[in-house]
């Protein structure tokens, strides 16, 4: 086996497409300065670069977020092994106009995010297909 | 010592889907999807001795993780877990190995080969084990509309 480091993050064009199919996410924030993150699963949907996701407005990643919006954003698949998917996003959280439905929602770029596709493993070192 | 709840403990015998995360040096919080076991009152995971997640989950004394069902499972609860973070070795790769086969009900298949890249990465001290403390649990709830992430 080759000692050349495989790639496995997927391509932009691939990392549009995989949120796109997302309708749920794992976002973390951190409630004091210094502290340890919280995480909830929140509802999402993918829009043009940006995720969009709400909480419960009494949700502690709601709470942490209005203390310091800077979040971080997973969006896995994990059917099988080689079909795990990732892609793990940080930015800020910039919060959208609110319902009265006791919900709050938010915003972030995606911008260039850490990913994996482990059916890459699959394939040659060299990034030629398998 | 503490007396955890059954509950919590039966929860994350179950289900080894698990988001890791930890605040980094400019306080901004860091996650990394993990398969993650609960073993001897702990959560841990195998990863990489000189990996960035390593360096980032050690800068802390604490560290956290949300526990979560595989989609399709009927249980909709979620368990954020946050503890005493440390590392530790794992020679031979046997804990390794029981979690990358999945301790859960609804862990996936690892094929063999992994399983065995696994065991040799820990035999050969490439990889090691980081374990979070259950010092504090809470259950939280999956979106009602979304099974899981």
């Amino acid at each position: 086996m080759s000692g050349q480091k495989r790639n496995i993050a997927m391509t932009p064009e691939e990392v549009h497409a995989f949120l796109a199919t997302r309708r749920s996410l794992v976002v973390a924030a951190v409630p004091t300065s210094g502290g340890t993150p919280v995480a909830s699963v929140a509802t999402a949907r993918y829009d043009d670069g940006e995720l969009e996701f709400d909480l419960p407005a009494d949700d502690p990643v709601a709470r942490a977020i209005a203390a310091d919006d800077r979040v971080c954003v997973i969006a896995e698949q994990a059917p099988a092994y080689f079909e795990i998917k990732a892609v793990i996003v940080r930015g800020s959280a910039s919060r959208r106009p609110v319902d009265d439905d006791g919900r709050v929602r938010y915003r972030v770029a995606v911008g260039s995010p850490t990913s994996f596709d482990f059916g890459r493993i699959r394939q040659p070192a060299d990034g030629s297909p398998p | 010592m503490s007396t955890v709840d059954p509950d919590a403990l039966a929860f994350l015998a179950a289900n080894n889907q698990v988001f890791l995360f930890a605040t980094l040096a400019d306080g901004s919080p860091m996650g990394w999807p993990m398969v993650g076991r609960l073993n001897d009152g702990g959560m841990e995971f195998s990863t990489y001795r000189k990996s960035a997640k390593v360096r980032d989950v050690l800068r802390n004394d604490t560290a956290s993780c949300l526990v979560v069902p595989r989609e399709g499972d009927a249980d909709g609860r979620t368990l954020m877990v946050t503890g005493a973070v440390s590392l530790r070795e794992d020679h031979g790769g046997a804990d390794a190995v029981k979690a990358a086969a999945g301790s859960g009900r609804s862990g996936i298949d690892v094929p063999k080969e992994i399983v065995e890249s696994v065991r040799s990465r820990h035999d050969s001290g490439k990889r090691c084990i980081l374990r979070i403390e259950l010092d504090e649990l809470r259950f939280g709830a999956l979106p009602t509309s979304t099974g899981s992430s």
